[in-house]
């Protein structure tokens, strides 16, 4: 096979190359001044084309996140009952490569384990945002976050507990929709049946 | 100066004897110099990082700037325009750690940053920065000024090799040669203003180019010198598309690898203020200097506006090299030493002939 | 007077620093240290003609001895050995030959500093033009131009010389007169321009 390299023998002065590297240089410099060109959700991405400013002013704007971006792991529960959609399977805590979800099941009066978390907790600061405990979860209670400032100065605070964990599932299908489209069916079904198996009162969140 | 020392001389001429006022007058010019140089070195710090910013779609440094510092107005989208970004860094590197190589030449090491502004520093005595306004006339403003700022390659030199590393020795000997042969066509094409102004006074080869009749537009023969001086210039300062002693792909940072804090941003002065000296020098010797319309007027406002234009024009160069810089490769090592002797050089000793034959005919013609 | 006071301090300034520096450049055991003192010896000498208002002179002297002449000599330093660790002998063991030699010369040079040409009889000296600078290309182009053009011609001898020993040998690699064999034949139509056929897919053949 012969490849034939296009040889561009036409006559080009010396220096047109640079001079027309300048004029584009130039073109983005003037047009920086103009619309800024960043990325809406939802919308066709750079309406600008290869011009305008494409910043994002960080700690005031933030770059939209897509919906399966993998932040740290959040539990759900039900806006209208207040109750929540974890079980206590340990599924999430076996699927963990590092172990870092820790989770005590509850036990009713007669001391007989019931489908409920008495205490959940991970340690955040050891998280790989791996996602796996929420593939795992066949109630689709253990979810990823989007949130991203997740710094602070004291170790302890990484130990994250049920009552931080918890998010309303409103709160889920606002930020990660087509995600939640896909597990709603699955998980509200189950969560009816889990709060029939638990006793009253149980597993409801206090607001 | 002679401005300064006779305004000196009226107020201060009774109370104090004559070398008095003379000596108080070399302080006062020394001060502003010293003043002024780190200014013009923050400044355009500034200007190299929002341009190139901007040349590249982005915002640049925004985040310093004057005002309240409270929470809710530091957040306002454009804190004059991250002006105190350079005081920023300043700080930044004064708060950094100072470290001497252990198997280097400690006092060579030492000497070497301060070495290099000194010589920036001196050039300015006689730059006209405006109507009468340099500090020191020389009668050989130009070939002063071309000496002392070939002093710079002898110190990057010396910090290649005081700090006993091999990509900073390599990075002084690349830089030193490329100074050294660039150095020829760049003084080259500077005696073709001063064949037309027959002088080597700057005062002279400006006040030579009234109006618009800048050494510049004296088509071919200046325009042709110029763009020689620029482009040699560009070299001689080591900017892009001549960076190579900067090629941090190839020799880490060249001659400043060893350096850190404060010494670090010496360097950076230094360069930086060879480079506004190279467009001041430019902007003197073939943009009409101080000229441009209204320095005429009498009194402080034809001075404050020479002054101007006098900046301007030396910013507008800046601002070219800002541009090229955001725009153009960097040449390889070989391809430099060829196009120094093989292209500037014949080009630009071709051009002194012409220029000499020319300047003769015309003034025989004109006789 | 104060003129002449002033004149003299910085005289006696310089000569200190040029002498101080120009016994440094032969007593430092660091060779690189030594050219830097030669560097400050040198700086010392254009102060001279400073004092002697000779100013394109002292300046041409910073820009060829300094920016030119001290850093082909640092290069030559730094290309040909490692200094850094090793310390140079000055003083060999040969310097009582030396020595006896020098104090000759010594004694050659002085009378001719402390003889007074003829001072108290010619006139005092013309005072300068107005451009001396001018003044000095002037007298370069009338009355010294045949020196002018020797020493043009020996730097340009010198140049076409260092131009000879550097170029490239004559004889060359076996390897590139077997490439330039191929070119020959490829440029004379030979079906396979580059190699053996073995990875002539990969020849650019356009």
């Amino acid at each position: 096979m012969t490849i034939v390299v296009p040889r561009h023998d036409e006559f080009r002065p010396f220096g047109s190359g640079l001079i027309k590297g300048l004029l584009v240089t130039m073109a983005h410099f003037v047009r920086s001044y103009g619309k800024r060109n960043l990325r809406v959700p939802g919308k066709e991405p750079f309406p600008g084309g290869r011009f305008g400013l494409f910043t994002v002013q960080y700690p005031e704007e933030h770059a939209p996140i897509p919906d399966r971006y993998r932040g740290l792991p959040i539990l759900l529960y039900d806006d209208a009952t207040g109750a929540e959609l974890c079980t206590a399977c340990m599924g999430c805590a076996r699927a963990c490569p590092i172990g870092i979800i820790h989770i005590e099941q509850g036990v009713d009066e007669a001391g007989k384990k019931i489908p409920y978390a008495q205490h959940f907790m991970i340690e955040y600061d050891s998280c790989l945002n791996c996602g796996l405990c929420a593939e795992a979860c066949p109630f689709g209670s253990i979810v990823m976050d989007h949130h991203l400032e997740t710094a602070r100065t004291d170790r302890e605070g990484f130990k994250v507990t049920k009552e931080r964990l918890l998010r309303p599932i409103s709160y889920y299908a606002q930020i990660a929709p087509t995600v939640w489209a896909e597990i709603r069916e699955e998980a509200m079904k189950r969560l009816e049946g889990t709060i029939k198996r638990r006793p009253a009162g149980v597993g409801i969140v206090q607001r | 100066m002679e401005l300064l020392i006779q305004g000196l001389n009226r107020w201060l001429g009774q109370a104090l004897p004559n070398w008095a006022v003379v000596l108080i007058g070399m302080a006062i010019a020394i001060t502003l110099i010293f003043v002024l140089a780190p200014l013009i070195f923050m400044f355009l710090t500034w200007l190299l990082r929002r341009g190139i910013a901007r040349f590249a779609d982005r915002i640049g440094p925004n985040r310093t700037g004057l005002g309240p510092f409270n929470k809710e107005r530091t957040r306002q989208r454009w804190p004059l325009w991250g002006l105190l970004q350079p005081v920023a860094d300043g700080v930044k590197m004064f708060t950094k750690e100072d470290i001497i190589p252990d198997k280097g030449d400690k006092v060579l090491h030492r000497i070497a940053p301060i070495a290099a502004v000194v010589p920036a520093l001196m050039v300015f005595a006689v730059i006209p920065f405006g109507k009468d306004l340099s500090a020191v006339d020389l009668n050989v403003g130009v070939v002063y000024v071309v000496a002392v700022s070939s002093l710079f390659t002898l110190v990057l030199l010396v910090a290649g090799w005081s700090s006993n590393n091999k990509y900073s020795l390599l990075g002084a000997m690349r830089t030193a040669a490329q100074m050294v042969s660039y150095e020829v066509p760049m003084v080259l094409s500077l005696v073709v203003p001063v064949l037309f102004a027959r002088s080597l006074s700057l005062n002279t080869i400006v006040s030579s180019q009234p109006g618009l009749r800048w050494y510049v537009f004296y088509f071919p023969l200046g325009t042709l010198a110029f763009l020689t001086y620029f482009t040699a210039a560009l070299a001689e300062v080591n900017h892009t598309p001549f960076d190579l002693p900067e090629a941090d792909s190839e020799i880490v940072a060249g001659y400043i690898t060893e350096y850190s804090g404060m010494k670090f941003a010496l360097f950076f002065m230094g360069e930086f203020i060879n480079q506004f000296l190279v467009c001041a020098l430019a902007t003197v010797l073939f943009l009409g200097g101080w000229q441009g319309p209204g320095v005429g007027i009498g009194g402080p406002i034809g001075y404050l506006l020479s002054v101007f234009w006098f900046f301007v024009k030396a910013f507008a160069l800046y601002f070219l090299f800002v541009w090229i810089r955001a725009t153009w490769p960097r040449l390889r090592v070989d391809q430099l030493m060829g196009f120094a002797w093989k292209r500037l050089v014949p080009i630009t000793l071709g051009n002194v002939l012409a220029t000499g034959l020319a300047v003769v005919v015309w003034s025989l013609l004109r006789a | 007077m104060e003129q002449n006071l002033v004149t003299y301090l910085v005289f006696f300034a310089l000569a200190g620093l040029t002498l101080v520096s120009a016994l440094a450049v032969v007593t430092l055991r660091n060779l690189l240290r030594s050219a830097l003192a030669l560097v400050v010896t040198f700086i010392g000498v254009a102060g001279f003609y400073l004092l002697l208002q000779a100013e394109f002179i002292a300046f041409v002297q910073v820009l060829l001895y300094i920016g030119a002449v001290m850093v082909l000599i640092l290069f030559a330093i730094m290309l040909t050995r490692r200094l850094m660790q090793q310390q140079l002998y000055q003083f060999t063991g040969k310097w009582w030959i030396a020595a006896p030699l020098s104090l000759l010369l010594f004694a050659l040079i002085a009378p001719v500093v402390w003889t007074t040409w003829g001072a108290r009889t010619s006139p005092p000296p013309e005072p300068l033009p107005p451009e001396p600078t001018a003044a000095l290309g002037e007298v370069l182009m009338t009355r010294f131009a045949l020196p002018f053009e020797i020493a043009s011609v020996l730097l340009l001898v010198a140049l076409i010389g260092a131009i000879v020993i550097a170029w490239p040998q004559r004889d060359r690699l076996p390897v590139v007169e077997e490439l330039e064999q191929k070119v020959e034949r490829a440029k004379a139509g030979w079906s396979d321009p580059i190699g053996v056929g073995s990875d002539g897919d990969k020849g650019v053949t356009a």
